[in-house]
């Protein structure tokens, strides 16, 4: 065992996540007899993720925007500062938002309160475990503040999400201790392709790590600049080793059902609820297509008359400036 | 179903939200590893319209946020289904929530969001929602095992470990966890409880009634099948019973005809 110690807890290196898969017996039963209670394991972090399945968690910047949400059918929400399409248009340095609105937003809902970090900043993020967020984002949305670090997350009671654009920078971001990954997508755009991107990449990566021998899986790993273990546990299990979510320019039911056929456990949805025209009517669209995703019919029905969807900015338009 | 040769079970797992998959692989391993009276073949069943009840021997509340599964019941007619299902009288079914499940079932809610809270009720307790607080506060901990069976049996060898070391317990998984406050009848068997240095009584987390189970951990975020086994064999066992009464029914129409 390592020095990621949480309460005088060694976590577990094994990153433990059961019944992600169908795979595989039961392993031997944990001797649970001498067992304390233990708070902050990977187990535990994970697991908030696994309840957050087939489920939709929307970004809101105020508490009104919170009841909205949950009211929709969000099984989580994100707090932060502006949404993605505003940071985007005004630009500025995006950082944390304003602990109070934070505390707001978590007194005026009861689904879980997630809230946005800058890559690297690990003083925001030990803010935001003080002031009792459920999960954070450590998130690219904001600015950088470190350049060449990510938040050692094992440290951290709280657990984190954070964004991918391949398998190798999802294990990495597992290795630091990140108990779900999100797709990064291109958030602020309304744009879905480069979610859809980066969840195919994933998905044709691992599936690419399935067919290779244990020599070649040694050199993968080295290619990806990932740890073997974490790699060869993701090839035998057949997807990532944590829970999994789509992020990034999702703004329509229809979108959602894309990246939910394409095998990703749930989705973030950021501008496109809050800059549409009808954000109630289009929130409770989006939550029940996670649930109806395979379900062509239904999901006519709930695409039906939600007005305009959020204007938008093609990825294609941002990359050729 | 014939006595000879394999019982089909039909387990329906609810699968608007949470931790669904979790409770279907965790069932198929409880059906491959254990040992049961019958030999029993499962289909599983993600569950999101009410029709989809019909056939059931058994269904599974999941973990998962309890505001978001009770604001889609109600608003698909689902929770009008789902509890004259759960309730019906002719073919008892077996109905097992965890987390979220558990704040379903119970009678009595504390702690609810504004404007109340969808529920299908059913087993006389007193639920408080987040008891233990926010997921800084959730944790993993033994849970002291109260039932026969449970105790009785160790995980995957269910019957070849008689284990009559009552200090065997599970590894329980508590996410934003519910706990039950106060057992209001009983009718209600407490399966289950864990010790907090903090407290002076044990804190209830598992409790049956009927045709109903309630846990406040999450057995699908373990390896232990333990509690799904346990699910399986109480469906096994009313399927029983709802034959007996069946023929009893006919036995007690005789005299009359």
């Amino acid at each position: 065992m390592s020095a990621n110690h949480v309460n005088g807890v060694a976590n577990d290196l094994q990153l433990e996540v059961s019944n992600l898969t169908l795979n595989g017996a039961p392993k031997s039963t944990k001797d649970v007899t001498v067992f304390q209670p233990k708070t902050g394991t990977f187990k535990v972090k994970a697991g908030l993720a696994q309840m957050a399945k087939g489920g939709i968690i929307m970004d809101v910047t105020t508490a009104e925007e919170a009841r909205v949400a949950e009211n929709a059918g969000a099984c989580a929400v994100m707090s932060l500062e502006r949404v993605p399409a505003d940071i985007r248009k005004q630009g500025g340095v995006a950082r944390m938002t304003d602990p109070k609105r934070t505390k707001e937003i978590m007194s005026a809902v009861t689904v879980p309160v997630m809230a946005k970090a800058r890559i690297g900043h690990f003083a925001e993020a030990q803010i935001l475990e003080a002031i009792g967020v459920d999960m954070i984002d450590e998130s690219e949305v904001l600015t950088t503040a470190d350049e060449s670090h990510h938040i050692d997350k094992h440290k951290f009671t709280v657990p984190f999400v954070c964004g991918a654009r391949d398998l190798g920078e999802a294990l990495r971001r597992i290795a630091e201790g990140a108990a779900m990954i999100r797709t990064k997508g291109q958030a602020g755009t309304g744009d879905v392709a480069e979610a859809v991107r980066h969840a195919r990449t994933i998905r044709s990566q691992i599936r690419h790590a399935q067919a290779l021998d244990s020599a070649e899986l040694f050199s993968y790993a080295k290619e990806l600049r990932v740890p073997f273990e974490l790699l060869q546990k993701t090839a035998e299990m057949g997807r990532l080793p944590v829970v999994n979510f789509a992020a990034g320019g999702l703004a329509t039911p229809a979108d959602v059902a894309l990246l939910m056929q394409l095998g990703v456990d749930g989705v973030f949805v950021g501008s496109g609820i809050f800059k549409s025209d009808n954000p109630k009517k289009r929130a409770w669209a989006m939550a029940q297509a996670v649930t109806h995703y395979n379900n062509p019919k239904k999901l006519a029905e709930i695409s039906e008359d939600l007005g305009e969807a959020m204007f938008g900015t093609p990825v294609s338009d941002i990359k050729h400036k | 179903m014939s006595e000879t040769g394999v019982t089909q079970l039909r387990i329906g797992v609810l699968a608007i939200q949470g931790a669904f998959f979790e409770h279907r692989a965790a069932l198929l391993k409880a059906a491959k590893n254990s040992i049961f009276s019958k030999d029993i073949d499962i289909e599983v069943k993600d569950i999101r319209e009410p029709d989809q009840l019909l056939d059931l021997d058994g269904l599974i509340l999941p973990g998962g946020e309890s505001t978001t599964m009770s604001l889609f019941l109600r608003s698909s007619n689902f929770e009008d289904v789902l509890k004259e299902w759960v309730a019906s009288k002719e073919k008892p079914k077996v109905v097992w929530g965890t987390c979220a499940g558990l704040i379903l079932l119970s009678n009595g809610i504390e702690a609810q969001k504004e404007g109340g809270q969808s529920k299908i009720g059913g087993i006389d307790v007193t639920t408080s929602r987040n008891f233990f607080g926010r997921q800084v506060n959730s944790f993993e901990t033994k849970v002291n095992l109260h039932n026969k069976f449970l105790l009785g049996h160790c995980g995957t060898a269910l019957n070849g470990c008689s284990n009559s070391d009552t200090d065997a317990g599970y590894h329980g998984v508590f996410i934003r966890a519910p706990a039950v406050v106060s057992v209001d009848s009983p009718n209600v068997e407490v399966l289950a409880t864990i010790d907090l240095p903090q407290r002076e009584e044990p804190v209830v987390v598992g409790v049956a009634q009927d045709n109903l189970i309630a846990t406040a951990f999450h057995p699908e975020l373990t390896e232990d099948p333990l509690w799904h086994a346990y699910f399986i064999r109480q469906i096994l066992e009313r399927t029983k019973k709802g034959r007996k009464m069946e023929i009893e029914a006919i036995d007690n129409c005789l005299p009359s005809q």
